[in-house]
C-alpha cells in the first residue's frame, strides 16, 4: 500500500498540507489538510507498507490502545481511497 | 524585446504586440542589469491557443501566457503573485485576495471613493508581485494586472492581506496562519509546478503568514465595507 507520486508534503504556518506537484495538479485540483496524525501515516504511506506495519509504526510513535488506532487508520486509508490518492 | 525591471528583478520580455509592450513601457529598465530570465511565448503554442480561446485576441492570449510564465519562474528568484487587488495607501500596500468575480476591483474602488483617489492608489488590480527586503514583504506593481489591466510601478511594504467573502452585512475578523494557507494557495495556484518551484512558494507563504496580518471581510458594494475594512487593518502611527 503506498500513496500515489505527485504528492508535496509540508509543514507551514504550525501546520501540515499536502499539495499536488507536476502533472498531478492538472488532475488533483485542489490541496489536504492533515492533522498531527494524519501527517504521521502520510509520511509512513509514501513509501510501500503493509497495514500491519502501519499499525505497529502507529502504536510505537503514538500512546494510544490498538483499537483506537486500527479505527485511526482504516478511517484515514478509506478517505485516500476515496479521494484516490492510494495504489 | 524588452529589459524590464519589475519589482527589483531584471526580466525579458519578449511580446510581437503592442498590448504587451505598452504596458511593459513604465518597467524598461535601462541600467546594466544581467536580466534574470526570459519571458515568450512559442509562436505554435499562441497559434494553438488563440483557436482554442476564439473569444481572445492573440495579443491578450501571449499576454497571459506571459504573465503565466513570468510568475512560474519569478518563485525561484523570490517572487510570488497573490491574486488580488493591491492598494497604496499611507505607505503600506493592502491586498484584497479572493476568487474571480468576487469583487475585488469593486471594493478597492470603494476605498478610492471613499478617501479619495490622491490617497489610495492602485499599484496592481489582479496580480501584484509579492517579495521579501531584508525579511520585509512589499506589494510591487508589474505589467500584468488581469481584466482591468491597471497598475503603477511601485512597490510598498505590506500593511495586510485580506480575504473577500461577498455577504449581505459587512463584517470583519482576523485569521490565523494556518486557516489562511488554504487561502493563499488557492490564489496563488499555478498548474505544474515542480517540487522545488512549489517548496519556494510555499516557504514564501510561510514568512508572509507569519509577518503580516491576515483578515477575512465579508462585504457587500456599499463604501461601508470599505471604511469597516480601513477602520480595522489601518494601524494608526
Amino acid at each position: 500500500m503506498k500513496i500515489k507520486e505527485g504528492f508535496l508534503l509540508r509543514e507551514i504556518a504550525g501546520g501540515t498540507v499536502v499539495v499536488p506537484v507536476g502533472k498531478t495538479s492538472v488532475d488533483f485540483n485542489g490541496m489536504i489538510t492533515l492533522n498531527e496524525t494524519g501527517a504521521f501515516l502520510w509520511k509512513q504511506l509514501e513509501n510501500d507498507i503493509s497495514e500491519e506495519e502501519l499499525l505497529r509504526r502507529l502504536l510505537a510513535e503514538y500512546n494510544v490502545t490498538e483499537d483506537l488506532a486500527k479505527k485511526d487508520i482504516n478511517a484515514f486509508i478509506a478517505k485516500l481511497k476515496d479521494a484516490g490518492l492510494i495504489d | 524585446m524588452l529589459k524590464c525591471n519589475i519589482g527589483g528583478f531584471c526580466v525579458n520580455i519578449h511580446s510581437r504586440f503592442d498590448f504587451t509592450n505598452n504596458l511593459c513601457r513604465p518597467y524598461i529598465d535601462n541600467g546594466n542589469s544581467e536580466p534574470l530570465f526570459d519571458v515568450r511565448v512559442g509562436e505554435s503554442f499562441l497559434k494553438k491557443e488563440t483557436e482554442k480561446n476564439s473569444h481572445l485576441t492573440p495579443d491578450i492570449v501571449e499576454h497571459i501566457f506571459l504573465a503565466s510564465a513570468f510568475y512560474k519562474k519569478i518563485i525561484n528568484f523570490g517572487g510570488f503573485l497573490l491574486h488580488s487587488s493591491c492598494i497604496l495607501y499611507k505607505g503600506k500596500a493592502y491586498l484584497f485576495s479572493a476568487p474571480s468575480q468576487t469583487g475585488k476591483s469593486t471594493h478597492t474602488r470603494l476605498w478610492q471613493s471613499v478617501f479619495g483617489k490622491d490617497y489610495v492608489k492602485i499599484i496592481n488590480d489582479d496580480m501584484p508581485l509579492v517579495r521579501f527586503t531584508d525579511g520585509i514583504p512589499f506589494a510591487c506593481g508589474t505589467p500584468f494586472a488581469g481584466g482591468t489591466n491597471i497598475n503603477i510601478n511601485i512597490s510598498a511594504p505590506i500593511g495586510a492581506v485580506v480575504f473577500l467573502e461577498r455577504a449581505q452585512q459587512n463584517q470583519i475578523e482576523r485569521i490565523q496562519p494556518f486557516s489562511a494557507i488554504p487561502l493563499f494557495i488557492e490564489q496563488t495556484k499555478h498548474f505544474n509546478l515542480d517540487i522545488s518551484t512549489y517548496t519556494a512558494l510555499l516557504d514564501m507563504i510561510d514568512v508572509l503568514t507569519a509577518s503580516i496580518p491576515i483578515y477575512r471581510l465579508r462585504c457587500n458594494k456599499n463604501e461601508d465595507s470599505a471604511i469597516l475594512a480601513e477602520k480595522t487593518i489601518v494601524t494608526q502611527e
